[in-house]
C-alpha cells in the first residue's frame, strides 16, 4: 500500500520540478566515477576542479556576471538570501555607513526572516509594500530609501503572484543613495531576461531546483566590492566566501539545468504562457473569481495566482490532492499546514480571500491534456464546497 | 465501507484507532491538528513531534495524512478561555473545550467538506443508540480508560458522524493491537498534562498572559486567622493541599478562592465539601429530574445523585457529600452507561 492516487498531475512547478533527465546524466559520474574533492592536488582532485570551474564559468557567463568569482554556489536558495541580507547589511553598517535596511513585504520568508533578525541586531527595517497590481515601483523605493541605508533586497518574481520587478530601475535607485541592491531571484532565473551587469544588480541569489535541478544546491552572484560578512567558515571554499566541500555534481547540473532553460526559452515561454492563459481563463469562468495580481503587468510564463471566493483553500488543495492534482495556495511550510498568505494579504487582499486562493504553476512537462484535467476537476470541487460554505453564502447569496 | 477521517496526534491511540478502521474496510485519512504557533519539539500531541509520528503511521498504514492549521481558533477559543478561568479564580478544563470547539466543530466541520462520513478519534468512549433511536455518548469498556467524561457535550448530531473504535477495547488491548499492526508509535509515552502549558506551570503560563490577574493577597483559615499569603489567585484549585507554602505539617486543603478580595481560605480535609452543586452552561438528554450517578472531576469517585434542570442551571444533589468540587470544572452524570448530560460547575454548597 502506498499514498498515491492513480492519476497524478503536477501543477505546483513554482514549489520545485522534478529533474531533467539530462541533468541527472551530467551529475551522475560525480557520485560514482569523478568522485574527487576539487580541493585536492591529485589528479582525481584536479579532474573535479576543473568541473566546478567550468559549471562556475558556464553559470556566470548565462547570468552575465563581469567574472566568474563573482559567483558563490551554496547548498540553498535559502542560504543564498540569507547570506545575502546578513552579509551584506552586517557588513555594510560595520564600515559606518547606516543601519537602514529595505525588504519588500512579499518576500520570500527566506529574505524576511533574516531581515527580522537584523531588525534585532538593532538596524531599522523599512518593509516596502508592493502595490495591488503586484509590482514593487521604484518611486514607492525611492520615497523609503534614506542616506543611512545600506541595503534593498527586492524579489525579481513573486514566487506566488508570478509578477516579475522592475530590478533594472529598483536597483537604479537604490545606487542613487550608495546602498547595496540585492535580489532573490529564484523564481526568475531561466524565465526572465536575466544578466547581472546590464540590471545592475550587487547580489542575487538562485536556486538549482526550481529550474530542473536537484534540490539543495543554489548560487550567490556577490558582484566584486560589494561588502560581505562571511557566514560559514572552515576550509576556506568558494574564495574563502562559503566554506564546505563543494557539492561538484549538484553544481554541474545546476550549470547544465540552466544552460536547457536558456536554449529551450524561445518554445519552451510562449508554449507555458499559453497553457497559464488556458488555467487563467478556464478559472475565471467561474464567477466570483479573480487574478491576483494584474493581468497586463510582466509575469512569469507559468505562475497563475487566482482567488476563488468563498472557498477555503485547505479544502480545495485537499479535494484536489484527492484527484490526484498538486497546486499550492501559498509557500509550503514545514510542518504541511497552511497560513493566510502574507503575499496576498501584502497587495491588499481581506484574509477571507486570501484564504481561498489557489497558485497553479506549469512547467516543463506539463501538457494541454493535465490542463484539460485541472480546468474539468475544479469546477465540481468548487461548486460542491461553495453549496456547503457560510462565507460563501453570506457573500453571494445561495446561487453557486 | 466509508470514508472516514481520523484525528491523529501521533500517540498510539489514535494510530490503533486509524489502523483498526483501515482494517476494517474504511476509505481512512489521517489529520493533525496544529494547534500551537510555537512550533515547539516537547512531544506533547500537537507538536511537530506529534505530527511527524502521525505521519510516520500513515505512511507505514499507506493512508493519506495532512496537517490543519488550527492555532488561530485554539488560541481563541481554548487558550484564552482557559487564563480568562483562572484570571477568575476558576479550574478550567481545557480538554474538555478543545473536544467542544475544536474537534467536534472545526475540525468536524472541515472534514466533512472532504466528503468524509466519519470523524473519529482515539478516545475510550462508546457510540450507542439510545430508547429515541438517537446516537448517544457511552462510556468506554475500559473502566480504567474511559473518556466519556471529556466528551460529555457531544449532541447527537456530532455523534452520527462520529466513531471511537477503541471504546471497546482495553489499554493492554490497544497496546497489543499496536505491537500486532507493528505501528511506529506503539511504545509512544502517553501525553498527561495541558498540552499547551510548558512543563505543567499552570500558574507561569496564566502569569504571563494575564498579568493583572497576580495580585498577592492572603491565606485564612476556616476561622479568618492569616495563616500565609500568596502571589495571586490563579491557579489556586479547590481540594489543593500542595505548594501552598504554609508552615507545619501540610495538612491544609484549599476550600475557598475569593478573586475580589485575592483570598484563599484553607481547611481541614472535607471542610470544601458540598452536597448540593449547581452547573452552568448544561446539556442535558434526560429527564427534567432524574437519578444518576455523577462526577465532579475526571478522577473524582462516581457518586449517587439526583439531577434536576432548571432552566440554564443544572442542580445536582447527591446522596452523599462530595470533596472539594472547583468551579470552572465539569460536572457530568451518567445514567447507567450513558452519559445524559452535564455543565460547568458554578457553585457548590
Amino acid at each position: 500500500m502506498s499514498d498515491t492516487t492513480p492519476k497524478s498531475i503536477y501543477l505546483d512547478y513554482a514549489a520545485t520540478t522534478p529533474v531533467d533527465e539530462r541533468v541527472v546524466a551530467v551529475m551522475v559520474p560525480f557520485m560514482t566515477e569523478r568522485y574527487g574533492n576539487p580541493n585536492s592536488l591529485y589528479a582525481l582532485g584536479r579532474d573535479a576542479y576543473r568541473a566546478l570551474e567550468a559549471a562556475r564559468e558556464s553559470f556566470a557567463a548565462n547570468i552575465g556576471a563581469a567574472n566568474p568569482s563573482e559567483v558563490i554556489f551554496t547548498g540553498a536558495g535559502t542560504e543564498g538570501d540569507n547570506a545575502a541580507v546578513l552579509g551584506i547589511a552586517r557588513a555594510a553598517k560595520a564600515r559606518g555607513k547606516g543601519n537602514h535596511v529595505v525588504i519588500s513585504s512579499f518576500e520570500h520568508h527566506a529574505i524576511l526572516e533574516p531581515a527580522h533578525r537584523l531588525a534585532k541586531e538593532g538596524f531599522e527595517v523599512t518593509e516596502l509594500r508592493p502595490r495591488e497590481d503586484g509590482i514593487v515601483y521604484a518611486e514607492d523605493l525611492r520615497a523609503v530609501l534614506r542616506d543611512t541605508t545600506v541595503l534593498v533586497s527586492v524579489m525579481h518574481a513573486n514566487n506566488e503572484l508570478g509578477t516579475v520587478q522592475p530590478i533594472k530601475e529598483l536597483a537604479a535607485a537604490t545606487h542613487e543613495h550608495d546602498a547595496y541592491f540585492h535580489t532573490d531571484a529564484i523564481q526568475a532565473l531561466g524565465k526572465v531576461d536575466w544578466n547581472a551587469v546590464d540590471l545592475g544588480v550587487d547580489a542575487a541569489s538562485f536556486s538549482a531546483h526550481k529550474i530542473y535541478g536537484p534540490k539543495g544546491v543554489g548560487a550567490l552572484y556577490l558582484k566584486r566590492g560589494t561588502p560581505f560578512e562571511v557566514y560559514m567558515i572552515g576550509g576556506g571554499q568558494e574564495s574563502k566566501k562559503r566554506s564546505g566541500t563543494q557539492n561538484i555534481g549538484g553544481i554541474t547540473a545546476f550549470a547544465k539545468a540552466l544552460e536547457i532553460m536558456l536554449a529551450e526559452r524561445g518554445t519552451e515561454d510562449p508554449r507555458l504562457t499559453a497553457l497559464r492563459d488556458r488555467v487563467i481563463d478556464g478559472v475565471l469562468k467561474m464567477p466570483h473569481t479573480a487574478l491576483n495580481g494584474a493581468r497586463d503587468v510582466p509575469r512569469l510564463p507559468g505562475t497563475a495566482n487566482l482567488s476563488i471566493n468563498g472557498v477555503e483553500g485547505e479544502a480545495m488543495l485537499l479535494k484536489l490532492d484527492n484527484k490526484g492534482i498538486a497546486v499550492s495556495t501559498g509557500s509550503a511550510c514545514s510542518s504541511g499546514s497552511l497560513e493566510p498568505s502574507h503575499v496576498l494579504l501584502s497587495i491588499g487582499l481581506k484574509p477571507e480571500i486570501a484564504h481561498g486562493s489557489l497558485r497553479v504553476t506549469v512547467g516543463r512537462f506539463t501538457t494541454d491534456a493535465d490542463v484539460d484535467y485541472f480546468l474539468e476537476v475544479l469546477p465540481p470541487i468548487i461548486a460542491n464546497l461553495r453549496a456547503m460554505s457560510p462565507v460563501y453564502a453570506k457573500m453571494f447569496g445561495a446561487s453557486v | 465501507m466509508a470514508r472516514v477521517f481520523v484525528a491523529m496526534s501521533g500517540g498510539v491511540d489514535s494510530s490503533v484507532a486509524a489502523a483498526l478502521l483501515l482494517q476494517q474496510g474504511h476509505d481512512v485519512t489521517g489529520v493533525t491538528m496544529r494547534l500551537l504557533s510555537t512550533e515547539d519539539e516537547t512531544g506533547s500531541c500537537c507538536s511537530l513531534d506529534g505530527v511527524r509520528a502521525a505521519k510516520r503511521v500513515c505512511d507505514a498504514l499507506g493512508v493519506p495524512h495532512y496537517t490543519l492549521e488550527f492555532t488561530e481558533e485554539f488560541e481563541r477559543e481554548v487558550i484564552e478561555r482557559y487564563c480568562d478561568e483562572y484570571a477568575a479564580g476558576r479550574t478550567p478544563n481545557p480538554c474538555i473545550v478543545c473536544n467542544d470547539r475544536m474537534k467536534f466543530s472545526e475540525l468536524m466541520r472541515r472534514v466533512a467538506l472532504q466528503d468524509a462520513e466519519f470523524l473519529a478519534t482515539g478516545h475510550y468512549a462508546r457510540i450507542v443508540e439510545g430508547a429515541d433511536g438517537r446516537h448517544r455518548l457511552a462510556r468506554g469498556v475500559d473502566r480504567a480508560k474511559d473518556q466519556s467524561y471529556f466528551l460529555y457535550r457531544m449532541t447527537p448530531e456530532q455523534l452520527d458522524h462520529t466513531l471511537f473504535p477503541l471504546g471497546g477495547l482495553t489499554k493492554p488491548e490497544v497496546r497489543g493491537l499496536a505491537r500486532s499492526f507493528a505501528l511506529p508509535t506503539a511504545e509512544r509515552p502517553e501525553s498527561q498534562e495541558t498540552c499547551f502549558v510548558p512543563d505543567d506551570d499552570v500558574r507561569a503560563f496564566v502569569r504571563e498572559r494575564r498579568p493583572d490577574a497576580f495580585v498577592a493577597g492572603e491565606i485564612r483559615d476556616a476561622a479568618g486567622t492569616v495563616v500565609g499569603s500568596h502571589d495571586g489567585v490563579p491557579g489556586f484549585t479547590i481540594g489543593q493541599r500542595r505548594g501552598l507554602g504554609l508552615p507545619g505539617p501540610d495538612r491544609s486543603f484549599v476550600t475557598a478562592v475569593d478573586v475580589a478580595s485575592a483570598t484563599v481560605t484553607v481547611g481541614a480535609k472535607g471542610a470544601g465539601s458540598a452536597r448540593v452543586i449547581v452547573a452552568g452552561d448544561p446539556v442535558w438528554s434526560g429527564a427534567a429530574e432524574q437519578r444518576v450517578t455523577a462526577r465532579a472531576r475526571y478522577r473524582g469517585p462516581e457518586q449517587l445523585a439526583t439531577a434536576v434542570l432548571t432552566g440554564d442551571r443544572l442542580v445536582v444533589r447527591f446522596d452523599e457529600e462530595v470533596e472539594a468540587p472547583a468551579p470552572g470544572q465539569a460536572l457530568v452524570c451518567w445514567d447507567g452507561e450513558i452519559v445524559v448530560g452535564g455543565g460547568v460547575i458554578e457553585e457548590a454548597s
